[in-house]
């Protein structure tokens, strides 16, 4: 039988996942978008579990205004990731660091 | 009455006006004899306004006319207060500044700044008489900084030559030395007085109870308040140790010596002291310190005359020991005596200081008295001119200074307490001094053998100079005849009912026979065995007498004195400005403050990297931490 507990910890993976995403990956910034992604799904996994286990519908209509706001989010990001290619020719990040002090 | 009085302030100023912004193609003579026309009408309508006071039974006209500044009570006016004692420091004043100025027309008229000469002395003049017609101590004192300003351009009027621009500038800060203690004095009149009025002044002093006011150091507070006007006094009036101004404030034209650094302005100190004679008469310390000061200026700066061979020096000495006389009466409360000689002394020290301007000029400026002599013949005018001086200053029996010094002197021996008996005996010796000075000048420069170059060329100058002489030589005989007036003066005076004035023949009388006439035979006799015969006394060339002249021919070293005290200052701020400003300021505080700020964020900088998984890194592990924090606190 699988439990809430297999799902919650289905998506503190995910979530696990997507964190050493950003941590580990230095290369590319693209995957730093989908990692970032990632971490919005893990916890809109959250949601629905809850909501499903509950019995209440309100979190899985909050999931829609998650994604909705997610879209708009990185539709955002590769916008600025395309024009930060038009500037420096490169995705890598380890270029990127002009907020150093 | 009172537009005529407000006539001869605003007729000098329009004088000096007119001589300073005059076209530079007028003439030289004419801008001349408009000047001294001016000061002669001031002069005239002084005369009329000494006369209606003495015709109104000593009448005196005070008025109040304008406020100048009025800030919640505290009151400034611009007015006047004449009454016997300021009508007659007018007239002395106007009368002096008008022979001056006609002297001025002969002596200038070389100078290409004519003009600019003109319009100084109008200004001066302005000065003095706006000082000596105030009646207030902020009127008195923009006066005094008038007529010190005056005397700064005055002495520093050949500014090409180094010494003249020395010499003024050291005049300038030695009365700034004065100025501030005298402005502290008039603060500290204001504060308990709650005026600078003298009327109101002069009328809340009875209910002052001396008793209730506070001590400082030992003295009380109006002790402290005369002590620090006096101090004003001093450096105006010359008077040791502040006097070091006087003798370089020579470098100025000659009958700038006469009217400012012998007649008028070096005598504003006593006149002030004169005016608030109700004030001071009040204290004893300051009174005792007065009259130390004085008697011991008497008899040391005269001491240095004896020395001197220039000859507008030497005369420049004799005015410091006649102040220092002045100052000694003004210590025992004599009020009128001391304003007694003042008033006899501006004329025979005017006389002596421009029968030297003329003597100057004949001998084309030559102010060396080893290289004059045998004058006698060339320059008879000013020969008889300097013998009446002469005779003045040493008080010959007749003559005004015989009146004045004597006045003097008696009312300090009739004092009787340790320290006048003390100032007596200085002046006595004082005397003596002055007359062995005064006729040291009189046998070089006008006996013996001329020892210059070029006595053809010698010969008495144009009128302009010798009526000014003259008329001099007259009032100097003749002005000590009004004693009674000065007597009978309503300012307060010491001892008038001890010396036993009665009448003017039991006066000459008495002073003929009295010490100081000793003084006069004596001084005259020694004065001739070494000046005229050049004898040696054998008992003054031991050791002990030429360290002493050594001594005194250094001037007491007063000037390396200043010097010393100005390199310890220099010092002090030099030190001030390495360790305070440099070390201290600079390098500690206002450039060590960021250095330390700008090694704090370096160290910082370091951790923000720009990498956003650092960053990221950062925020979770943080969050990682609070919300453990949480757990543990909750569990």
């Amino acid at each position: 039988m699988i439990t809430m507990t297999h799902y919650l910890i289905f998506s503190a993976l995910l979530f696990c996942i997507s964190i050493a995403g950003i941590f580990i990956n230095r290369k590319n910034i693209l995957l730093l978008l989908m990692s970032i992604e990632l971490m919005l799904l893990s916890v809109n996994t959250n949601f629905i579990i809850f909501s499903h286990f509950s019995n209440d519908i309100n979190g899985q209509v909050f999931v829609f205004f998650i994604l909705a706001v997610a879209a708009a989010e990185s539709a955002i990001g590769l916008a600025i990731i395309v024009s930060l290619h038009r500037l420096s020719k490169s995705l890598e990040i380890n270029l990127i660091n002009k907020l150093r002090g | 009455m009172h537009e005529l009085l407000l006539m001869i302030p605003i007729l000098l100023l329009v004088s000096s006006l007119i001589s300073g912004f005059s076209p530079s193609f007028s003439n030289n003579l004419h801008i001349g004899i408009i000047s001294s026309f001016m000061v002669l009408i001031s002069l005239i309508i002084s005369l009329l306004v000494l006369f209606n006071i003495y015709s109104n039974d000593n009448l005196t006209l005070y008025e109040n006319f304008y406020n100048w500044i009025s800030i919640d009570g505290l009151n400034i006016g611009i007015g006047y207060l004449v009454d016997e004692f300021s009508a007659i420091m007018l007239c002395v004043v106007l009368l002096v500044s008008f022979l001056v100025h006609i002297y001025s027309i002969s002596y200038m008229k070389e100078e290409s700044d004519f003009k600019r000469f003109f319009s100084y002395i109008a200004l001066f003049t302005f000065s003095m008489i706006l000082l000596v017609m105030s009646n207030n101590l902020i009127q008195l004192f923009i006066g005094w900084e008038g007529v010190g300003l005056v005397s700064y351009l005055l002495i520093g009027f050949f500014y090409k030559k180094q010494s003249a621009i020395k010499a003024n500038l050291k005049a300038f800060l030695i009365n700034r030395i004065g100025d501030m203690f005298f402005i502290l004095g008039i603060a500290m009149i204001y504060a308990l007085f709650d005026s600078f009025d003298y009327k109101t002044i002069f009328l809340n002093i009875d209910s002052l109870n001396l008793g209730d006011l506070k001590i400082y150091f030992g003295l009380n507070y109006l002790d402290l308040a005369c002590l620090f006007l006096f101090i004003g006094a001093m450096a105006k009036s010359a008077q040791i140790p502040l006097h070091v101004w006087l003798p370089d404030s020579m470098e100025g034209p000659t009958p700038i010596s006469a009217l400012i650094h012998a007649a008028t302005m070096v005598t504003a100190g006593i006149f002030m002291i004169g005016r608030l004679s109700p004030v001071f008469e009040l204290t004893e310390f300051t009174n005792n310190f007065i009259l130390i000061i004085g008697a011991s200026t008497a008899l040391f700066m005269g001491l240095i005359a004896i020395f001197e061979n220039d000859i507008k020096r030497v005369i420049a000495y004799s005015t410091i020991s006649q102040l220092g006389y002045m100052v000694a009466a003004l210590g025992i409360n004599a009020y009128a005596a001391s304003f007694f000689h003042l008033y006899t002394h501006a004329f025979f020290k005017a006389l002596l200081f421009l029968c030297a301007g003329s003597i100057i000029m004949s001998l084309h400026h030559n102010q060396d008295i080893t290289r004059m002599g045998g004058l006698r013949s060339k320059l008879p005018i000013t020969f008889y001119s300097f013998v009446i001086g002469t005779l003045c200053i040493i008080g010959f029996p007749l003559t005004s200074g015989f009146f004045s010094k004597d006045l003097i002197l008696e009312v300090m021996f009739y004092k009787n307490t340790n320290i006048s008996f003390i100032a007596y005996i200085m002046l006595l010796i004082g005397a003596f001094i002055t007359t062995i000075y005064s006729f040291r000048l009189l046998f070089i420069v006008f006996y013996g053998n001329y020892r210059g170059d070029n006595i053809k060329s010698v010969k008495e100058q144009s009128y302009y100079i010798l009526i000014p002489l003259i008329i001099l030589a007259t009032l100097s005989i003749f002005s000590g005849y009004l004693i009674e007036v000065f007597i009978n003066m309503p300012i307060y005076f010491y001892g008038i009912s001890d010396i036993n004035y009665n009448g003017f023949i039991n006066f000459i009388s008495h002073g003929i026979f009295s010490s100081a006439s000793i003084a006069l035979v004596s001084g005259f006799y020694v004065a001739k065995i070494l000046y005229i015969d050049n004898k040696k006394f054998l008992f003054l060339q031991n050791s002990i007498f030429k360290n002493l002249k050594k001594i005194i021919e250094t001037k007491y070293k007063f000037d390396e004195f200043f010097i010393y005290c100005s390199n310890l200052t220099k010092k002090l701020s030099e030190i001030f400005s390495t360790r305070i400003d440099i070390r201290l300021l600079d390098k500690l505080i206002v450039n060590g403050l960021p250095r330390k700020i700008n090694k704090f964020a370096q160290t910082f900088k370091s951790t923000s990297t720009g990498y956003l998984y650092h960053y990221a890194f950062l925020i979770v592990f943080s969050i990682v931490i609070i919300f453990g924090i949480i757990l543990v606190r909750i569990l």
